[in-house]
């Protein structure tokens, strides 16, 4: 039985789609075909026991699936398959699990330290739940584009900046963010003469 | 765990016949069903006929959901962090 997975296992779900991601299950299990839990395991180099629990668990949301229950051969459904056909997608998926994520865990503690008992919002930018969840070296909170162009070893300093620009890319051609149905949903005509300010990031 | 091969319309189906199971019980035996009422019942009874149909109407709803949504955007919208998470008052233009 699947379990109600938007509402009170949502962390879980992202933690699982968070492993798959990050060990690139996505790739281990052939889009004709199957791929044994030996086999999945070889390809993301984790031990078998964890690659089956991690499955089992995604297969409560419809990611990934066996051919018949207890074969033991796991092959991709509708959501894992088009990440396999839209591999940038793994972009998007790792911004928000492995950069904004820890920050929103963030938020009371940052609203605590920088607007309990205040009238006005902070105005610095690294006085934010971000800052927190991505200290420096020093422990000094940073701003999302400081921790983009910093984090990283050597050669690797600044790899999450291209991976970011790429999730922009993957935001802004999403269908249910499409640009095209704002514009063609709304009667913009009506409003005659009159200065419209995009303020979203993803338009 | 093998593929679900539900549409749309087959859970539409099922989703009214559990949800059906679940008012006929409840009215059979005078009760009340939980409401968006801030002071209405919380909860359904805990006898196993209602309750196996509330668990397989949820079951029902969220495959349901998934193929509302399509292959693209369970996974896109499943890991959105609201950008929250960033929030602090925006820096003063400098108009």
């Amino acid at each position: 039985m699947n379990r109600d997975n938007n509402h009170s296992q949502n962390k879980h779900d992202s933690a699982v789609i968070n492993v798959l991601n990050q060990f690139d299950f996505f790739s281990a299990v052939p889009l004709e075909g199957s791929a044994s839990y030996a086999d999945i395991s070889r390809r993301t180099q984790l031990p078998e026991a964890i690659v089956r629990r991690i499955l089992r668990h995604a297969m409560t949301s419809k990611l990934f699936a066996e051919t018949e229950a207890g074969s033991d051969r796991v092959v991709h459904t509708a959501a894992t398959a088009y990440v396999v056909r839209n591999p940038t997608l793994r972009s998007w998926v790792a911004h928000n699990l492995e950069e904004m994520e820890p920050a929103s865990a963030k938020l009371p503690e940052a609203l605590r330290k920088f607007s309990f008992g205040k009238q006005e919002e902070p105005e610095e930018p690294e006085n934010a739940a971000f800052g927190l969840g991505h200290l420096d070296e020093h422990g000094k909170p940073r701003t999302l584009f400081e921790f983009l162009q910093n984090d990283g070893e050597g050669d690797n300093k600044g790899y999450r900046m291209p991976r970011f620009a790429e999730m922009m890319q993957v935001a802004s051609k999403a269908s249910h963010l499409n640009p095209e149905m704002v514009q063609r949903g709304f009667d913009w005509g009506g409003l005659g003469e009159a200065t419209v300010v995009d303020v979203s990031v993803f338009l | 765990m093998s593929q679900s091969q539900e549409t749309l319309d087959s859970l539409a189906s099922k989703i009214f016949d559990h949800s059906k199971a679940i008012t006929t019980y409840l009215s059979a035996n005078g009760l009340r069903a939980p409401s968006f009422e801030s002071n209405n019942v919380a909860e359904y009874p805990p006898v196993p006929e209602l309750q196996e149909a509330r668990l397989m109407l949820i079951e029902s709803l969220m495959d349901m959901l998934h193929l509302a949504m399509g292959g693209s955007e369970y996974i896109f919208t499943q890991t959105m962090v609201v950008r929250v998470a960033s929030l602090c008052k925006p820096p003063k233009s400098e108009s």
